[in-house]
């Protein structure tokens, strides 16, 4: 071997070059043969080790790297079954709601919450807005309800939305009626006691656990639909009569789709009474028709 | 004699580097051929019998590492590495096109000695091997050449360029 090209004769180079090849060609008969082992020994002396030591740093070099790519793979996960909780949640709410309408003879629209109006200081809930208005028939005035109660009414409608005005607020008021001895009442709420049922007969029958439903008087709320369950009997200081503190039927804060009562047949309403069908699911039938319900209605 | 410990050194360092990093350091699925770049460059350098026994050596740790017939890249690579050296008189080997060229030809070469020892496919097939792999390889490899070499030329400098950087 040289230490500058030229430096040995071409003879010689091509000697060498021989030489390898007929080495080469060796190697390959013998390795052809099985016969290498020796040879290939070599590699787990000289190569094998390092080889290892080295690939063991790689592998915590890019640990690191494979960590930040799992973290990345877990939050994305993380935010795929949350999408896909919610989803479920939301279909199960659906389906309720299809059963709902189903159940319930009467023209529904569904509709969406898609903002909440602040808290207002006379209300624990805040009026909120619909996705439904004019152009879909929703229009001021009409029921809003759920499978699991009633809601409120709308009280304001413009072509693409409306504003819905919740029963825990002054200005929502309904005929009500216990479904055990169908003594009827208005529901109302106050920022004192709440949400709260008055009017009742001197003696009324009333006792807390007691569950209401609307009555229908007013052609505004679905009869029979839900409204809440009494839980402590007070006396009206204004009235001298009994005066029932309610809690609601529905969760307000977490509503997220409605149905507003297009149209209410005459049929179900004040003329069949809410006696006709347990129209909502969860809702007790009642057993016998109103009393004193003229005075009382939805307002 | 120290220069070519020096060679040896690099060898072993190029075949580790290109059995446990040259996969991180692929590029589309092609990895550069680190210790064939090593014997072109010396090949290049020292001439065509240097290389030839370089070529070889670089070529066995290669066949040591692979499930292939031992001698096989041993005679490809000594094969090329002394056709390099031997043109390697009349090109001018400072030059970074002619060692990114002369490393893209030689691995292309190579690689058509290896497949017709190794499986005489005819024309059709060593033209596939040509287009999806040697090339690619070759063009990947040729660009490290420039680096290589100034590389190897700190670490293993000849005599005359020692005395050139002295001066």
């Amino acid at each position: 071997m040289s230490a500058s090209p030229g430096s040995l004769s071409r003879r010689s180079e091509y000697l060498v070059l021989s030489l390898i090849v007929v080495l080469s060609l060796a190697l390959m008969f013998l390795s052809a043969d099985g016969k290498d082992a020796a040879v290939r020994a070599l590699n787990g002396v000289a190569l094998a080790p390092v080889q290892a030591g080295l690939s063991g740093v790689r592998a915590l070099v890019g640990l690191r790297a494979e960590n930040d790519s799992l973290r990345a793979d877990l939050m994305r996960a993380s935010l795929e079954i949350a999408a896909l909780r919610e989803k479920s949640l939301e279909a199960e709410r659906l389906r309720a709601m299809l059963e709902f309408r189903d159940l319930f003879p009467l023209r529904l629209r569904a509709a969406r919450v898609i903002a909440r109006g602040p808290e207002p200081i006379t209300s624990i809930v805040g009026q909120f807005l619909i996705d439904k208005g004019e152009r879909d028939g929703v229009l001021s005035g009409m029921a809003v309800v759920r499978p699991e109660g009633i809601v409120g009414k709308v009280v304001r409608s413009s072509e693409t939305y409306a504003v819905v005005r919740p029963l825990l607020h002054p200005g929502c008021r309904v005929s009500a009626r216990l479904v055990r001895t169908r003594t009827v009442g208005i529901l109302g709420w106050d920022n004192e006691v709440g949400l709260h049922l008055t009017f009742l007969p001197y003696r009324a029958e009333v006792s807390p656990g007691d569950e209401i439903v609307a009555t229908g008087l007013g052609q505004v709320f679905p009869a029979g639909l839900p409204l809440g369950r009494i839980v402590k009997i007070e006396n009206d200081p204004l009235h001298g009569t009994p005066r029932a503190v309610v809690e609601p039927a529905l969760d307000f804060a977490s509503i997220e789709e409605v149905f507003v009562v297009l149209r209410l047949p005459m049929s179900s309403a004040a003329a069949r009474g809410p006696d006709a069908r347990d129209p909502a699911p969860g809702a007790r039938r009642s057993s016998a028709p109103g009393g004193a319900a003229g005075r009382a209605g939805a307002r | 004699m120290i220069r070519f410990l020096r060679f040896s050194l690099a060898l072993y360092v190029c075949v580790i580097v290109q059995t446990v990093f040259a996969p991180s350091m692929a590029i589309v699925g092609i990895m550069p051929d680190l210790p064939f770049l090593l014997t072109v460059l010396v090949a290049l350098r020292e001439g065509a019998a240097a290389g030839a026994v370089f070529g070889f050596v670089s070529g066995l740790f290669v066949d040591l590492g692979s499930a292939e017939l031992l001698g096989l890249t041993s005679l490809a690579n000594a094969v090329v590495a002394f056709v390099v050296g031997s043109l390697a008189e009349r090109l001018v080997r400072e030059a970074r096109l002619t060692q990114v060229v002369v490393t893209l030809l030689a691995t292309a070469l190579r690689d058509q000695i290896v497949v017709l020892l190794l499986q005489p496919e005819g024309l059709g097939g060593s033209l596939r091997v040509l287009a999806v792999s040697s090339l690619p390889r070759g063009i990947y490899t040729g660009a490290l050449a420039p680096l290589a070499h100034a590389l190897l030329r700190r670490f293993a400098p000849r005599t005359r360029e020692l005395g050139r950087a002295k001066r």
